[in-house]
């Protein structure tokens, strides 16, 4: 308890030290930026009254007049009554009196110590800036550097361990004193594997013949994973997760009272899908994804297709054309693109230096408009067969800086390029509006973030969780990784394998991590109590898509055909298809998804909430369409079989994929049997599909072991 | 696993804690302290803090504190979209009618459309209460409760179009997608009763313009979204999704989910230290208990005839009853819209419009003000009123394809406009700021929306600067990086 205590304390205190650091970057910064450095900085090189006003030590010493801040009276210092302009011999700024805010927020910051960053403190004659403290953490930060390639020693290959993923985990594990658990079941494996690779539960007969497979678990189980990856429901899966990345919706949102529709998204999540399935390697999909316009005809072609296939890729730029509208604003329109490109792919919160520099990050507002300015020389020509395209403009032209942000307020021009963090030799780009080069750099062996934020989100999306905090943000306030070299495998290994999203999948999913057992241990638990470790692995919860897939499979009523149109799924008469056709109205995004945490269409979504709210239980006791699914299960279970007690063991059966137990036999048999009164409200075949409506409801079904 | 509840007083340095970590940050140490293992999915959550608590308990709506103690719990926001005209309700100007016909002196600040000469306001004010305040007979019956009104009169907004307007007022951003004012304080607040919405919006045979986007969730969880309520309808299962089941009746219904929860009960008996189990089959509860709930506190006919002819009949009357008795059953925030797109944009015929939309709720305002009072709830209630901006006091000019061409209506007016408080311990009977002598621009003590934003946060106990929300690499803030909080309007 101590040691707890101990541990919120400092929390505290570090908390009120980012509070101080933010009010003073966020609020007393920008004051000082814009109405004292020009002279008094040594950026500016001017120290009028021999007073600089950029570290503390220099605020202290003070100019001609004396110590600006007075350490022992705060409320004394010089410089607030120049601010404050109580002294008609010493006004500042002199041209005009700030404004009352500014000045309450400067006189806040002075009586309450005036802190400043460690950057900013020190010898006044020195020439320390923020930009430099930035740039030095960068270079030591774990993203920015290339992933380590893993070189285990051979004593950690054996031939049980012979995936890295496993010796890297053991022998972490290890130095707690811990150990893997023993493998799943075949049975919660088959689940496991099934709802990860495909997100649909296995079939019955898939699951019989697992079960049934007399070869060793590990060639039994390849067998089934290999199965699997094979199957088209694979890209399905795996588009959706894209999905959110990419911020799907089939329309605009609002755009006044123009047609808010994108009538050819869904073109987008059938390439989608199709590169899942075809196993697209991933630096060829980024690729495309910005810039397959400029791929046709390209006669170094890296993807290495012919014109034909090459054409078939436009609508890959669903990626970039498919956000919010704004109310057509071109900047904002852009912002988004730039963010789903930087935190979608890169880990990068580019976003954050439209206004300013970055706060945390290397990132400087000359960066963002380079970067701008490839999307300011696009166009989006429409119509069939291809609507959502980009071309490259006509002419070039290069954005301007916008100070604060503001369109009305231009700074100095830079030329397109990509950022310089991670090409410091700033190299403008020259093909067309620059995309190709900009995908070059980002889908590169050298690029630290690419593979690393990808390999994260495959990760994340088969253990459910993340190996980095913040999936879309890998800046310098993502903390190492407890698991950075597993990490740093992955990326590594993905790249050395061609980019292969197949084979960095099967890689883990062939692993003992992936396929030990969920089961709670408590000398593990003690010791690490949120499996940062994985010393099992983590139960999960059916996300939306494939919950509600689950129902209609369970139903009998899944309609599996592939591609084609989004369709409404909220409305009767109710979609059988699978719910990654589902119409996203990102403008009204029914009630439904939201209560099932659904990512928000608006923007690039680095992952889902998991919540449980009576909404949700309401839809399964209530919902028309759950209703309809409740009464195909119960009369197919009538049509297999005549008795009462076998219909609800074929139905136990269909749902949760085993026999019931005795207990639960005897709690179905009762329910369906009430007592004398209750017999003449509900009839035996009503009460059937209650019990099928309870099944479909229950945990059993919702959560993954 | 350390079951938290609100009863232990383990509670107790668990809000403590909340508040200190400005609700934002900290809540990883916060998870140690209390022992509280997260479910391995919530690391997928961008942000730490909220979202994270969220996944915890499975519940992301328990009540919390807010950073200190706040004098309103609760809010209703009763919003005039459209832009009701000031100069014709709440701020009288009679300079207008003295050059009336007559071109503004100076220059005429731009709005969306031209505007000519100086209109005069065809409605009659006079002064009400103790305190003396200016009211316009189109708003008589609220009148009645002036020295409860805290009139601000200085507001002032970006542009004068209706899209950036509304997300402004509501988000603290014209453009970019940011969480409502609601969403935030869900978020911040958690809710009383978890058997009903935390955030309503109601709005009668559709949506405003800008559509769900004004009470969205943005970047905060898909679940301290506004619940919307189409209030064209009058029966529960048409206002709320899936609240009645028509085909089982409740006692078979809860054999049902006894049979369910028993079958839950064996499959968390091996699983016990998973506490999304748990949460799962209490939002079962839940549900079960919201459909009672929520059918009768959306039935007004629950209430008594005084009460209903006090609200008087018509749409308006009978949502801004609903929310009352939302409030009552502990709905955190409400929002009522008069109605679909946007009703008080009187561009022409102003003074039929007006009076039309103004009679269709000045009484049931009035009416709502004098429940809140009787029930002791408008100490705790922060209500407020007003649009999206007000209207020029100059008339619009004629326009093909904008306007019918009457010369008897106003234009939109971001430069000044007026917005009122009443209860959650804002200061009643007191007009706030000024515009110019014709009410064009606002000129004393402004109050921007941002200041609004962070005055309303401070009545609900937070700090606008602390109350942040990290997202895409940044702590956000309903008030971005703007706002002041205006002390004047607090009591």
């Amino acid at each position: 308890m101590w040691l707890l205590l101990l541990l919120g304390h400092t929390a505290v205190a570090q908390e009120s030290r980012n509070a101080e650091e933010q009010y003073f970057t966020q609020r007393v910064l920008p004051i000082l930026h814009e109405h004292c450095y020009e002279c008094h900085s040594h950026a500016s090189g001017e120290a009028s009254g021999n007073l600089m006003v950029d570290s503390l030590a220099a605020l202290t010493s003070g100019g001609t007049r004396g110590a600006a801040i007075d350490p022992t009276h705060l409320e004394a210092s010089l410089l607030l009554k120049a601010i404050e302009y109580s002294d008609t011999e010493l006004q500042m700024p002199p041209t005009e009196q700030l404004e009352v805010t500014q000045i309450e927020i400067l006189r806040q910051w002075i009586v309450q110590g005036a802190f400043m960053p460690a950057e900013l403190h020190g010898d006044a004659t020195a020439n320390p800036s923020v930009e430099q403290g930035r740039q030095s953490a960068a270079q030591s930060h774990w993203a920015y550097q290339l992933p380590k390639k893993w070189v285990g020693d051979n004593a950690h290959l054996t031939q049980s361990l012979d995936n890295p993923i496993d010796a890297i985990v053991t022998s972490r594990l290890t130095v707690d004193g811990l150990t893997l658990s023993p493998p799943a079941t075949r049975l919660v494996l088959l689940r496991r594997l099934s709802y990860d690779l495909t997100g649909l539960p296995p079939s019955l007969e898939l699951s019989q013949e697992f079960l049934d497979d007399p070869r060793d678990d590990r060639s039994a189980t390849e067998g089934v994973i290999d199965r699997l990856l094979a199957s088209p429901s694979f890209g399905e899966r795996w588009a959706r997760m894209w999905m959110d990345v990419a911020r799907y919706a089939d329309n605009k949102g609002y755009v006044f009272q123009e047609d808010r529709e994108y009538p050819g998204a869904h073109l987008y999540r059938s390439w989608l899908i199709d590169a899942f399935n075809q196993d697209l390697p991933y630096d060829q999909f980024v690729t495309k994804q910005l810039a397959a316009d400029l791929l046709i005809g390209h006669s170094d072609d890296t993807a290495g297709s012919n014109s034909t296939d090459a054409i078939a890729d436009l609508p890959a730029l669903g990626f970039l054309t498919l956000g919010r509208r704004f109310l057509n604003n071109k900047h904002d329109i852009i912002d988004d693109r730039l963010d789903v490109v930087a935190r979608g792919l890169m880990g990068m919160t580019l976003g954050c230096a439209r206004c300013h520099d970055h706060k945390y990050d290397p990132v400087t507002q000359a960066d963002y408009y380079a970067m701008f300015g490839v999307f300011l020389n696009t166009d989006e020509p429409g119509g069939e067969p291809w609507p959502h395209r980009m071309v490259d403009s006509d002419e070039r032209r290069d954005s301007f800086i916008l100070i604060r942000g503001s369109p009305g307020n231009r700074g100095a021009q830079v030329p397109r390029r990509f950022v310089s963090l991670l090409a410091p030799e700033e190299k403008p780009f020259t093909g067309g509006s620059g995309r190709l080069e900009l995908a070059a750099h980002i889908a590169s062996p050298q690029n630290p973030l690419t593979a690393r934020v990808m390999a994260n989100r495959i990760w994340l999306q088969l253990t459910g969780s993340s190996l980095v905090e913040s999936p879309s943000d890998f800046g310098l306030r993502s903390a190492e990784p407890k698991q950075l070299a597993l990490l740093d495998h992955l990326a590594s290994a993905f790249i050395d394998n061609d980019w292969s999203v197949k084979h960095l999948i099967r890689t883990i999913v062939t692993s003992q991590v992936y396929q030990q057992s969920s089961w709670h241990r408590a000398d593990a638990y003690a010791v690490d109590p949120e499996n940062f470790l994985y010393w099992k692995m983590n139960r999960r919860r059916l996300d939306f898509e494939a919950f509600r897939d689950t129902l209609l499979v369970r139903a009998g009523e899944l309609d599996q055909t592939m591609h084609g149109k989004s369709e409404a799924i909220t409305t009767a008469p109710f979609l059988r298809r699978r719910t990654v056709y589902a119409y996203i109205d990102r403008q009204n995004l029914p009630q439904l998804f939201r209560t099932f945490d659904l990512a928000s269409p608006d923007t690039h979504s680095p992952g889902r909430a998991q919540t449980s709210v009576p909404q949700q239980g309401l839809y399964m006791l209530n919902s028309d369409f759950v209703d309809e699914l409740s009464r195909q299960l119960a009369s197919r279970a009538e049509a297999a079989c005549a008795q009462p007690s076998e219909q609800l063991s074929w139905m136990f059966q269909q749902v949760q994929c085993r026999l019931p137990t005795e207990r639960e036999l005897e709690l179905m048999t009762d329910f369906l049997n009430p007592s004398a009164e209750r017999a003449n409200t509900a009839s035996s075949s009503s009460l059937l599909v209650q019990l099928a409506g309870a099944l479909l409801a229950a945990n059993e079904l919702a959560y993954i072991d | 696993m350390v079951e938290v509840s609100k009863e232990t007083p383990f509670s107790i340095s668990r809000r403590e804690l909340l508040c200190r970590s400005g609700m934002g940050f900290g809540s990883l140490a916060l998870q140690h302290l209390l022992g509280e293992a997260g479910p391995a999915g919530l690391k997928a959550a961008e942000q730490s803090g909220e979202a994270q608590r969220a996944a915890l308990g499975g519940n992301p709506l328990l009540p919390r504190l807010p950073h200190f103690a706040a004098t309103a719990k609760r809010v209703i926001h009763i919003f005039a979209n459209g832009g009701p005209s000031h100069v014709d309700t709440f701020d009288p100007k009679p300079a207008i009618a003295t050059y009336a016909g007559q071109p503004m002196p100076g220059e005429t600040p731009r709005t969306e459309r031209k505007t000519g000469a100086l209109f005069p306001s065809p409605f009659k004010f006079r002064r009400y209460g103790e305190s003396g305040l200016e009211v316009s007979e189109l708003f008589r019956h609220t009148a009645r409760h002036a020295d409860d009104l805290c009139v601000i009169r200085s507001m002032y907004a970006d542009v004068p179009n209706h899209e950036p307007s509304l997300l402004l007022m509501n988000t603290g951003e014209a453009r970019l997608v940011r969480p409502s004012m609601g969403s935030w304080l869900t978020y911040g607040l958690g809710t009383d009763n978890q058997n009903l919405p935390a955030f309503v919006a109601m709005c009668s045979g559709g949506y405003p313009i800008q559509e769900s986007q004004n009470w969205q969730a943005g970047f905060l969880p898909g679940i301290y979204q506004g619940t919307y309520i189409d209030t064209k309808h009058e029966t529960i299962d048409k206002l709320i999704e899936n609240v009645r089941n028509e085909r089982v009746s409740l006692a078979d219904q809860r054999r049902q989910l006894d049979l369910l929860q028993n079958l839950n009960r064996l499959h968390q008996a091996q699983r016990s230290e998973d506490p999304q189990l748990e949460a799962r089959i209490q939002s079962y509860e839940l549900a079960y208990r919201m459909q009672m709930e929520a059918a009768e506190v959306f039935d007004v006919s629950r209430e008594s005839q005084h009460v209903l002819d006090a609200y008087g009949p018509g749409v308006q009357a009978r949502q801004l009853l609903i929310a009352r008795r939302l409030l009552e059953h502990g709905v955190r925030y409400v929002q009522v819209w008069h109605g679909q797109g946007q009703p008080w944009d009187n561009h022409d015929d102003i003074e039929v419009q007006h009076r039309k939309l103004a009679g269709q709720c000045d009484r049931a305002i009035a009416a709502l003000l004098d429940d809140l009072k009787q029930r002791g709830m408008l100490e705790e209630t922060l209500v407020i009123w007003g649009g999206e901006f007000g209207r020029t006091p100059t008339v619009e000019l004629p326009k093909e394809g904008s306007n019918q061409g009457r010369i008897n209506g106003r234009d939109h007016n971001h430069w000044g406009f007026t917005m009122w408080l009443a209860g959650g311990g804002v200061r009643g009977g007191y007009a706030h700021g000024a515009t110019d002598e014709f009410g064009f621009k606002a000129i004393e003590n402004r109050v921007h929306v941002h200041d609004l934003h962070a005055t309303l946060l401070k009545l609900l106990g937070f700090d606008h600067e602390k109350f942040t929300y990290r997202w895409a690499g940044r702590d956000f803030r309903l008030t971005d990086v703007h706002g002041r909080v205006v002390p004047e309007l607090i009591a």
